[in-house]
């Protein structure tokens, strides 16, 4: 849909801290993908 | 005195967070007018908190009479749970601004409710377990109908709490049942005489009650009805809230009671279990497809990547039980990034919340769509991103526990997700 031609749109643009936590876990998101074993190895310790 | 002094510093996180929560309780009642303090406030606990959790993970044991963990497993859930929350509390400022509904107590029944999250966490005890799910529960009760004035959100909020209502029984009479087995609710005891009592029917019944109270809270099928209106009808940064911190908190409780404590592998409830969870992976990635409304697809996604995490739990492994410890932290961030972009997309009055409300999002708001596009090729566990892991660490479980079966379902079923994901970007 977001390529699509459309109007959508957002009322008030988002706060700057808002902005930064939602990067911030789309880096998470990739980070933890391209390094699992951060969590891997931190979890098998527990155990 | 010493010891009990002690417990509370071994406690530190969720000390911090109960300290903190009756101080904006103090802070909102003093002024009221200002719901900011309050908001402050409880980003300055949660923040503390999460710190200590991750500091002092490395020291484990028990304490309070060995009724509470610390350290280690704890600690790791405790570290998530304040993330959840504050990346929640970050939200909801933004939200309810627009909302025209910005009150101060809203944080005070975040933090509650987070602190019955690292109860359910830490517990070594079914009470414990069952007062950490209560507490949460009853703060997200009222989260879900936080703003009174909308309908759709009261009704969300009284079917939560009626079919809550029903699955607490559920949990009560398997906690009575087991009880009445053993002698006892220590799960360290239960632990150790597991073996003799496992065979017992009563023991058995009351394993499989606590697995339909669990499995409510998780939103598995066939236990999720609620899931669709509650996500639908509650504030979306409580619906963020809901689908990772409340689905952690229920699949802390099922690593703690199904994997640590009793020892089924190969036996009935896990073979229950595995059918759940495949029910759930098959139900919610189809009904997702029909969805137009976008917070109603993430709840049937939620439901989804419920069975997925189950898949690990029926393995009853140690493979397993990492892999959906991996998993939920790549879905607590993932989700909470999604559901971030609905609300800010979000008009009053729960306007644009439809598919074809993101159209032409790439053109008026580039970032946003490009960080959308993220989370949902992550959700649909694209590599290289945190979904495609978790999803293969917990079906190379289910392989390696013999279950091959559910890591078939499990592949298959990611393969339709990928449609109804990807179907919001093109």
């Amino acid at each position: 849909m977001f390529f699509r031609e459309g109007r959508a749109n957002v009322e008030i643009p988002p706060s700057k801290i808002v902005l930064t936590m939602i990067v911030v876990s789309a880096l998470l998101v990739l980070l933890l993908g391209l390094f699992p074993s951060i969590i891997i190895q931190t979890v098998q310790r527990y155990f | 005195m010493n010891s009990y002094l002690n417990d509370i510093i071994l406690n530190a996180p969720v000390m911090i967070l109960i300290i903190t929560a009756l101080g904006a309780m103090i802070v909102e009642a003093v002024r009221k007018t200002r719901p900011m303090t309050t908001y402050f406030v409880s980003l300055i606990g949660l923040a503390f908190s999460g710190v200590f959790a991750i500091t002092n993970s490395s020291v484990e044991g028990s304490s309070f009479s060995g009724m509470l963990l610390y350290g280690g497993y704890a600690n790791f859930f405790a570290a998530l749970f304040c993330f959840v929350s504050l990346f929640t509390v970050i939200l909801s400022r933004n939200y309810f601004e627009r909302q025209k509904y910005h009150r101060g107590e809203f944080y005070i029944l975040l933090l509650f409710a987070t602190i019955g999250m690292m109860l359910i966490a830490s517990a070594n005890d079914l009470i414990i377990v069952f007062l950490g799910i209560e507490l949460m529960s009853v703060c997200l009760y009222v989260l879900t109908g936080f703003i009174r004035t909308k309908a759709r959100a009261n009704e969300a909020a009284l079917k939560y709490f009626l079919l809550g209502a029903f699955a607490t029984g559920f949990l009560l009479y398997g906690i009575a049942l087991i009880y009445g087995t053993v002698g006892t609710t220590n799960l360290t005891m239960i632990r150790n005489v597991f073996a003799v009592v496992s065979t017992n029917i009563l023991f058995v019944i009351g394993a499989g009650f606590l697995l339909i109270g669990l499995a409510f809270k998780a939103a598995a099928v066939p236990f999720h009805m609620w899931a669709p209106d509650v996500y639908e009808g509650a504030p979306t940064p409580v619906a963020a809230f809901m689908s990772t911190g409340a689905k952690a908190a229920a699949f802390a409780a099922f690593i703690t009671l199904f994997i640590r404590t009793f020892d089924f592998i190969g036996g009935q409830v896990n073979e229950l279990l595995a059918v759940i969870a495949a029910a759930s992976m098959i139900l919610g990635n189809l009904v997702a497809i029909a969805q137009t409304n976008v917070k109603r697809m993430l709840a049937y996604s939620s439901i989804a990547h419920a069975g997925y995490m189950l898949a690990g739990i029926a393995t009853g492994t140690l493979d397993g039980q990492v892999g959906v410890m991996f998993y939920l932290a790549a879905y607590a961030v993932m989700n909470l990034g999604a559901f971030a972009i609905i609300g800010l997309v979000e008009h009053e009055g729960d306007q644009n919340l439809l598919l074809d409300d993101y159209a032409g999002l790439s053109t008026s708001q580039p970032l946003l769509a490009v960080l959308m596009a993220i989370f949902m090729f992550a959700l649909a566990g694209v590599p290289p991103f945190a979904g495609f892991f978790g999803k293969y660490y917990i079906f190379l479980a289910a392989i390696r526990a013999k279950m091959v079966w559910l890591a078939i379902i499990g592949v298959l079923t990611s393969l339709v997700s990928a449609y109804y994901y990807l179907r919001l970007l093109y």
